[in-house]
């Protein structure tokens, strides 16, 4: 994707990472992926000085510790990195969900189909946007 | 102010004025008496002159018609003694006079008789200014002291017997006198009833001791000037019975104004005081020892004291009312917490459960997809078919997850109400239901206006609808949907022509997870009615189906208006 900046992909559930990556791999997608686990490490990751900058961040709802909307409340406020897109990538189908984290500036949001194919295809989806869509 | 203390008071004042009445007839008494006693003072003065008088009037008449009689004219001019012994001794002897005295014009002594001893008469009588006196009043009387005690004396002119009105000029004097000695004092008492004392000393005006009327009479010289007294005290009999009675009035007034008193006292503390004390008491205190007294009260108090009872008795259980009322409000609070927090933990079960299972489900499907395409050429027709039986299952379960997530979610999160026209809803639902081309969709044209969670009423109309479509085996599928009122709600109706369901299902289409066909043959969770029916519930409605098998299905809702 463009300028082969990384992905950052907040995703507690090993199987599901492996999904997303196995997806990217198989739309030929070279960027590097970095998986954390949750809102923190997520935080801990992109604030650290020596870190490149992802180009997206693909963001699990439910996640131990620090869940997707935690970690979104925080990095909204933090001027450096509430320009980065994020993608939220769930299971949830709940409204509330949807409201809080459009409200906190999401660029989609995505549930993730029990299908790996249909998995394929929103991951296309979210290529396809972000190679088409301008970005700060 | 307590009842019985205002009553108290008008006992006294009562009391207060009986006693000024009574001091009244009192004074009125004492008036009276007074009254009789100056009524009774006359009449004894007057019972004494008049006994005065009957004793003088004996000697007057004896006087009188002495003082008339020619012989004594002519005794008197020619003194004889064997007269004078045969008519003017005789007064001494008959008439009891003391002494008899007779003087010429020349005021020379004719006749002197006396027998009272050594009494100088004859200087007693020669006041020259008794002549002159008897002279022009024919007449006289008068009291002279005499060593032997007061004398009467009458004295008179004489005259001849054809003078008898004594007009022309008098022949002689003539005197009699007689001594007011013990005989005389008791002649009068016998007379008067009373005891007479004589007196030369001034006597106190009027006296009254006790019911004894002391009165007297003044006894005159010749020149008016009183010697010597008589003096009356009797006992007077009406003044007794006047006492006696008066006093037996008082008496009986002030025993009957005590009686009456203590009477109303007495009845007034038993019958007023005691039952209002008990009952005052009792409303103050409230203990039972004083309610228990209520219990003696009678007649209407008894009334009163039953009220009073009956009162706290109402009280005390209105009290333990109130008191099991609270305790039974506490524990329906707190069964009420515990099951709402039973309530929320469940649907947060439901939901944490359903969601968390979705995971390892995706897991499972992927994986069993990323071995049908990497090992292709490893796996027979047989494996590959197993794995996509495999996934099949994966998704049927996916959709049993997501039902049971619907169905929590009618629950778990709440939708404002708000005005939905039920004309364009129903438009929103069949364009979201997409209907194929074989299918027409009737409503009435004026739906009402309902008061509802747009989202919640949209799902219920899509289930029911695509439910329709989904289960229709007819070529040209119809659906209609009528409204009616049902006073105060909405009766809403939306028919099929549909293969219809045989009645002993009608209770278990509602029921979660039931379908009526195979899920291999239809791809069902059979989680939709169950939602509609929660819905529909929630808002206060009702939902029920008719049908005719082979015909249709007519599922019915209700609408609070």
């Amino acid at each position: 994707m463009i300028q082969n900046k990384p992905i950052l992909l907040v995703e507690d559930d090993m199987i599901d990472a492996m999904t997303v990556k196995r997806a990217l791999k198989e739309l030929n997608v070279v960027n590097p992926v970095i998986t954390v686990e949750n809102g923190e490490e997520a935080l801990e990751y992109l604030r650290k000085s020596d870190t490149v900058m992802p180009g997206i961040i693909l963001l699990d709802l439910n996640m131990p510790r620090m869940n997707g909307v935690e970690f979104l409340r925080i990095a909204k406020k933090d001027e450096k990195l509430k320009q980065l897109p994020v993608v939220i990538l769930t299971t949830s189908l709940e409204e509330v969900d949807r409201i809080d984290t459009f409200s906190l500036g999401v660029a989609g949001y995505m549930v993730k189909p029990v299908d790996y194919k249909q998995f394929v295809e929103v991951v296309k989806a979210i290529k396809m946007y972000w190679s088409l869509s301008e970005l700060p | 102010m307590r009842t019985q203390n205002k009553l108290l008071i008008i006992l006294i004042v009562t009391a207060l004025l009986l006693s000024a009445g009574f001091m009244i007839i009192l004074n009125i008494q004492k008036k009276q008496n007074s009254i009789l006693i100056n009524s009774g003072i006359e009449q004894q003065s007057a019972i004494l002159k008049t006994a005065v008088d009957a004793k003088s009037d004996l000697v007057y008449r004896t006087l009188y018609d002495y003082t008339y009689w020619d012989d004594l004219i002519n005794y008197m001019n020619q003194p004889d003694t064997t007269w004078a012994n045969d008519n003017l001794y005789t007064l001494f002897s008959s008439f009891h006079v003391n002494a008899v005295w007779m003087y010429n014009l020349d005021l020379k002594a004719v006749f002197e008789e006396t027998r009272l001893d050594s009494i100088r008469i004859k200087q007693a009588l020669v006041y020259k200014g008794v002549f002159p006196m008897i002279y022009k009043t024919k007449f006289i009387k008068y009291y002279l002291p005499s060593a032997q005690g007061l004398l009467e004396i009458h004295g008179a002119t004489m005259h001849p017997s054809n003078d008898e009105s004594r007009k022309l000029p008098p022949q002689g004097y003539f005197f009699m006198a007689n001594l007011l000695d013990s005989s005389y004092i008791n002649e009068l008492e016998n007379l008067t009833g009373g005891k007479i004392i004589l007196t030369t000393h001034q006597p106190e005006p009027v006296k009254l001791v006790g019911n004894r009327i002391t009165s007297y009479y003044p006894l005159n010289d010749w020149e008016g000037k009183t010697v010597a007294w008589l003096e009356l005290s009797r006992e007077s009999d009406f003044l007794t019975v006047f006492h006696r009675l008066s006093d037996i009035t008082i008496w009986f007034l002030a025993i009957l104004i005590f009686v009456i008193l203590s009477i109303f006292f007495i009845s007034f503390n038993i019958l007023v005081k005691v039952p209002l004390g008990k009952i005052s008491q009792a409303l103050f205190t409230k203990s039972s020892d004083d309610r228990m007294k209520l219990k003696s009260l009678k007649s209407e108090f008894k009334k009163i004291g039953q009220l009073i009872e009956e009162y706290f008795e109402q009280q005390e259980s209105l009290e333990t009312e109130i008191e099991v009322r609270k305790k039974t409000e506490a524990q329906k609070e707190k069964l009420i917490a515990e099951l709402d927090s039973a309530n929320r933990e469940l649907k947060d079960f439901a939901y944490i459960v359903s969601h968390d299972l979705k995971a390892p489900l995706r897991a499972i499907g992927s994986i069993s997809q990323w071995i049908h395409a990497d090992y292709a050429d490893k796996l027979d027709e047989d494996g590959k078919m197993q794995l996509d039986l495999l996934l099949s299952r994966v998704h049927r379960m996916q959709n049993l997850i997501e039902g049971v997530l619907a169905y929590s979610r009618v629950t778990r999160v709440k939708e404002e109400k708000e005005a939905v026209d039920l004309n364009k809803l129903v438009k929103d639902a069949i364009e979201m239901v997409a209907p194929p081309a074989n299918f027409t969709i009737t409503a009435d044209q004026n739906l009402p206006t309902v008061s509802f969670g747009p989202t919640r009423l949209l799902q219920v109309f899509e289930n029911l609808i695509s439910n329709a479509i989904k289960y229709n085996d007819k070529e040209a599928g119809e659906i209609n949907i009528h409204c009616g009122d049902a006073g105060y709600s909405w009766s809403i109706s939306i028919s099929d022509n549909g293969p219809g369901i045989e009645e002993k299902y009608f209770e278990k289409i509602f029921q979660i997870f039931q379908t009526l066909k195979a899920r291999d043959e239809y791809e069902s969770t059979g989680i939709g009615l169950t939602i509609v029916k929660k819905i529909i519930e929630a808002n206060g409605g009702t939902i029920s189906v008719g049908s005719t098998p082979g015909k249709g299905t007519t599922f019915t809702i209700t609408i609070l208006k």
